[in-house]
């Protein structure tokens, strides 16, 4: 009798497991902003910033690319500081959510990833000094075709909200800053980067996306 | 979908809460650490400074100290920075260059300059060592300065002798408005000290110094001179010192300080004793305490003294004073001494009597009084005690007068 159900239940097995086969072919781009990039140019005096984000998935990879701009312009009660500068991020995510016409039918992203990203920039500031001991000093300072590297982790989610509109967010845990430095300046800000203070830094982005299909999923 | 646009509006506020302000405190890191070293065993050294200055500010940096090493604050406006060390026996320099680069920091705390790649450019101390060419926002020691061994450095140590056989006696503070010396006038300020090296005539084989104490200086009042004869004989001990002189067979030449002892006939590096000055015991030295008592005890307690006479001296003591202590000098050519006492409130007399014994406490202050069985003969303060009826020095309380 048992060898008997043992066969019968081994059929069933074989019967409920459907090998899909894996289609890596792109079947949709996906072009968005960064929301907070957007709202600080528009809420902050002397910041102007946009970012350019997008991704085209190729099962559950997504090749990822962001293009962006910023320019600062600060004062301090002695100092006048502006930085402008573009920078690109190109790298790739793996979705942890599985395709799934019943748990996940919008494909809904859960995303990891790295990116390698690179900014150019330039800097001009006036520099006031008053100092008790070396007397008052004042002089320009220019730091232009300045240059610089850094890798990220990346981390976040893209979820359908409605038709082709998502929402999206991604921390970036940004290290390995190589920033060029001229003689006499050490840069403060690296567009897509942030501060120079820190060589790793977490950032985040807010997205909104639109998705355009390019091949009907199967 | 309203649910999914509230997780990430709920993602943005987070984010943007990160966001925190810098802190604007110490931004430039422009302090170099420099300690001061010995050749001779690489150890640090206390040399004396009387000014650190620098090219390009009129700033004063650690006026006048003894010091092992400084933190300095380097030019950040320039690349450069000379560093002046003004000591006793002379001014050596050094020079400094860096990187310093210029970094905004924020709206804030404005900019901050980053200094770097520090270097020796040039020196006349007699060695120097880069240790560390990166300046860093908490100071730590970037160079040192070498010293070759100072050889005409001599000690002079001041010391008080007791009632007790101790024939060193014990270290005693003295005051000096400054000492000169015969080749080179002032060597030292005003100063309190009861050890002092002062550097020999490297040109010559004579030396003269003089004390100048200041009026009611423990030692003594006024000038007080010492000279030296020495041989000098020439060494290379080391070879970035070159051939240096070397001091012996000091001798004292002549002297009006009372008890001198010639202990160590040569110059050392570190300086070690070679003369020691005594000041004998004090023995006929009267303490009387006040004290005010309570319902259990008596405690000292300060008194309003218009002033205190004694009938062997025209001095006065204790004048327009509020004290709980006096220590008052007794008539060592008398067997009794009288004291009259003004406070505020009226005159009080007091007539101590002792016995005098001669005796030799030490040989090199000769014969002295030995002062013993103090008792008050005539008084009028009501509650007076005797505590010690020997005059001891160090001083101990004699009598105790309480006041209820």
């Amino acid at each position: 009798m048992l060898p008997l159900i043992s066969f019968s239940q081994k059929k069933k097995e074989e019967a409920d497991t459907v090998k899909v086969k894996r289609d890596y072919r792109p079947t949709q781009i996906r072009v968005g902003t960064d929301v907070l990039a957007i709202i600080k140019s528009f809420s902050q005096d002397g910041f102007k910033s946009w970012e350019i984000n997008g991704d085209v998935n190729s099962d559950r990879y997504f090749f990822a690319v962001d293009v962006g701009y910023s320019a600062i312009d600060r004062n301090s009660e002695t100092d006048h500081y502006e930085n402008k500068g573009s920078y690109f991020r190109v790298g790739g995510d793996f979705n942890f959510l599985k395709k799934d016409p019943k748990k996940n039918p919008d494909n809904n992203v859960l995303f990891m990833g790295v990116r390698y990203a690179h900014s150019k920039f330039s800097e001009e500031m006036t520099i006031g000094v008053i100092d008790p001991v070396w007397g008052n000093f004042q002089q320009p300072y220019n730091n232009t075709g300045a240059k610089a590297n850094w890798l990220e982790f990346t981390g976040g989610l893209k979820v359908k909200v409605w038709k082709a509109f998502w929402l999206g967010y991604t921390t970036r845990y940004k290290f390995g800053l190589s920033a060029s430095e001229n003689p006499t300046t050490v840069p403060h800000e690296i567009p897509g980067f942030g501060s120079n203070e820190k060589k790793s830094i977490w950032g985040f982005n807010y997205q909104m996306f639109f998705m355009i299909p390019i091949k009907k999923q199967e | 979908m309203f649910r999914k646009v509230a997780w990430f509006i709920v993602f943005a506020v987070l984010a943007v809460s990160c966001l925190n302000d810098p802190d604007c405190y110490n931004l430039n890191n422009n302090v170099v650490g420099i300690s001061f070293r010995k050749i001779f065993d690489g150890k640090a050294d206390t040399v004396a400074m009387i000014a650190v200055r620098a090219d390009g500010t009129d700033s004063v940096f650690y006026d006048y100290k003894l010091l092992s090493g400084i933190l300095f604050p380097l030019n950040y406006l320039d690349n450069k920075t000379k560093i002046y060390f003004q000591q006793p026996d002379g001014t050596r320099s050094l020079a400094l260059s860096y990187l310093s680069k210029a970094q905004f920091v924020s709206e804030d705390c404005g900019e901050r300059f980053v200094l770097s790649d520090l270097k020796i450019d040039a020196s006349d101390f007699d060695s120097t060592r880069l240790l560390s060419s990166t300046l860093t926002k908490d100071p730590s020691t970037n160079i040192f300065l070498y010293r070759c061994p100072v050889n005409n450095l001599v000690k002079f140590s001041f010391r008080q002798l007791f009632l007790e056989a101790d024939t060193l006696g014990k270290p005693l503070d003295v005051t000096v408005t400054g000492i000169t010396a015969d080749y080179a006038g002032q060597l030292y300020a005003a100063d309190t000290f009861n050890t002092v090296k002062v550097p020999l005539n490297p040109a010559a084989v004579t030396t003269a110094f003089t004390f100048n104490f200041t009026a009611g200086s423990t030692f003594a009042t006024g000038p007080k001179s010492i000279s030296f004869n020495y041989t000098k004989s020439k060494r290379t001990l080391f070879e970035i010192c070159g051939e240096q002189d070397f001091y012996s067979k000091l001798s004292i030449a002549s002297t009006d300080f009372p008890i001198v002892k010639l202990v160590r006939d040569t110059i050392q590096d570190p300086p070690l004793t070679n003369v020691i000055f005594q000041r004998c015991p004090e023995t006929n030295l009267l303490k009387i305490v006040f004290k005010v008592s309570t319902a259990t005890n008596a405690n000292a307690a300060k008194v309003s003294i218009k002033k205190i006479t004694a009938g062997h001296t025209p001095q006065i003591f204790y004048e327009n004073s509020e004290v709980s202590t006096v220590t008052l000098p007794l008539d060592l050519t008398q067997d009794a001494t009288s004291f009259v006492f003004e406070f505020a409130s009226g005159v009080k007399n007091l007539t101590v009597s002792y016995t005098r014994t001669p005796k030799v406490y030490h040989q090199v202050c000769g014969a002295s009084i030995e002062v013993k069985a103090l008792t008050f003969t005539q008084n009028n303060f009501t509650n007076i005690t005797t505590k010690n009826a020997e005059v001891k020095f160090p001083t101990v309380t004699n009598f105790e007068i309480v006041n209820n």
